[in-house]
């Protein structure tokens, strides 16, 4: 079951055009086969560069993950919104790439810093990761993240950078679904 | 399809269909003129047609640890090391020397743009201002003199209006002060404080309605962390931004960020 949906997933990012924002919808059983599906297609297959914005996984972690993948961790910029607000410290020396978030409540700062990250991608070829609106919402009410999503994804546009934004199947209504998927190009359940 | 072309502070490097993806260059510095005075604050002179109204007076409300006398401090030090323009800055609140120590943080060293005559810290008793105010200004006139200065801070009108026993009183002050300062032919720099109560404005007498310009810095709590943002509430002569901008503290003094939004309630 998880190899096919492994396949599925890889098949329907791989079909994604480029500039192009989908908003996944994922079941909580296979929703991290579905992220490293994602990374693996985009940074693997497709060969681009990306700001990964974490809600759920601190960079220590990550940096582990994707390299245990096979993929080039330089590829990848990160935004770390957890790290700090459970108490952890920050890796901050010259060769690392990541901005830390005093709180996954600040979005102000993380709208200020993801503009920082989107600037430093190359010019071409690039994407944006959000993982996820889901935890997004367990800090923030749902209008103010909608406001983010729309300013976020009106950014992205202009600046011609691909998005994923994952979002949990079960985790929240089908009103706010349909609204943040207006943002977006395209919804994958999987 | 067609991309819309980015409204930007920077500088567009190909913005066509098929061609190369934006990127962004930092827009060189704004100039002072005749008619304005760039801050030099990034992100802050775009919001305000390239700078301040010149020799017109600006009032700096906020909360305190809101960035208010930052603020103020770093027009100043622009104003001498970009622009030539030099200084002076009168305090009622902080010592000299605790000022030029906190100033140190940013890598403003006042002392050495003292010792280039391109600063001045005064330090007064806020009846002292009002006696020299009352007496024509001209000691403070001097120190103007003497440097050539071109910018002035005031720190703070709070403290000043303190002095009078009745708001009528405090604003014909503040009038006076106001006046005196637009005589000097400055462009002047007034921080006052400001006690926000969830939406709702208590200001010194009114005295928004005397200044040339308003700006207003937030240091809101939202639920329990804080957010810094500033907002244009009046400039006269000038097409301001209306939007709420948020800014930080970076390693060189304040930075604002004039196409980010805050997000959530300030």
């Amino acid at each position: 079951m998880a190899q096919k949906s492994e396949k599925e997933i890889e098949q329907r990012i791989e079909d994604l055009p480029t500039e192009f924002i989908a908003l996944i919808i994922s079941s909580a059983d296979i929703y991290s086969i579905a992220q490293e599906t994602a990374l693996k297609v985009l940074i693997g297959k497709k060969g681009m560069n990306g700001a990964y914005v974490t809600f759920n996984r601190p960079y220590s972690t990550l940096k582990a993950t994707i390299k245990g993948m096979g993929l080039d961790l330089s590829k990848l910029f990160f935004i770390d919104l957890i790290t700090e607000s459970a108490g952890g410290s920050a890796e901050r020396c010259a060769t690392d790439n990541c901005f830390y978030v005093s709180s996954p409540k600040n979005l102000t700062e993380l709208s200020i810093l993801m503009e920082q990250a989107m600037l430093r991608l190359p010019a071409e070829k690039r994407f944006v990761f959000i993982d996820s609106i889901s935890t997004m919402l367990i800090y923030n009410d749902p209008d103010t993240v909608l406001r983010f999503i729309h300013a976020l994804t009106g950014k992205m546009r202009l600046l011609g950078i691909t998005g994923i934004i994952f979002l949990l199947e079960k985790e929240s209504d089908e009103k706010f679904k349909a609204q943040v998927a207006q943002f977006c190009d395209k919804v994958i359940t999987i | 399809m067609k991309r819309i072309r980015r409204i930007s502070g920077a500088e567009e490097v190909g913005c066509v269909h098929g061609a190369p993806k934006p990127q962004m260059v930092p827009k060189p510095l704004a100039k002072p003129s005749d008619e304005r005075v760039p801050s030099g604050i990034e992100g802050l002179d775009e919001l305000i047609e390239g700078g301040f109204e010149r020799n017109s007076v600006i009032l700096v409300c906020g909360d305190a640890g809101s960035g208010k006398t930052t603020l103020s401090l770093q027009f100043l030090y622009n104003g001498a090391v970009q622009y030539g323009e030099p200084g002076i800055f009168v305090t009622f609140e902080e010592t000299k020397k605790s000022m030029y120590k906190h100033a140190l943080q940013y890598g403003w060293d006042l002392k050495k743009l003292e010792d280039k005559g391109l600063f001045a810290l005064v330090e007064y008793k806020p009846q002292q201002i009002a006696e020299i105010i009352r007496g024509g200004g001209s000691t403070v006139k001097d120190a103007i003199d003497s440097i050539g200065a071109k910018r002035i801070g005031l720190d703070s009108l709070t403290s000043y209006s303190l002095l009078f026993k009745t708001p009528y009183e405090g604003r014909e002050a503040v009038l006076a002060l106001f006046n005196r300062l637009r005589e000097w032919k400055c462009t002047s720099m007034v921080v006052s404080e400001i006690i926000l109560q969830f939406g709702s404005r208590r200001g010194e007498a009114g005295v928004e309605f005397l200044s040339d310009a308003v700006l207003l810095l937030y240091y809101a709590r939202q639920q329990d962390m804080k957010v810094r943002a500033l907002e244009i509430l009046k400039m006269r002569g000038t097409k301001h931004s209306d939007k709420i901008c948020p800014f930080k503290f970076g390693d060189n003094g304040i930075i604002v960020f004039p196409k980010d939004s805050v997000f959530g309630r300030l």
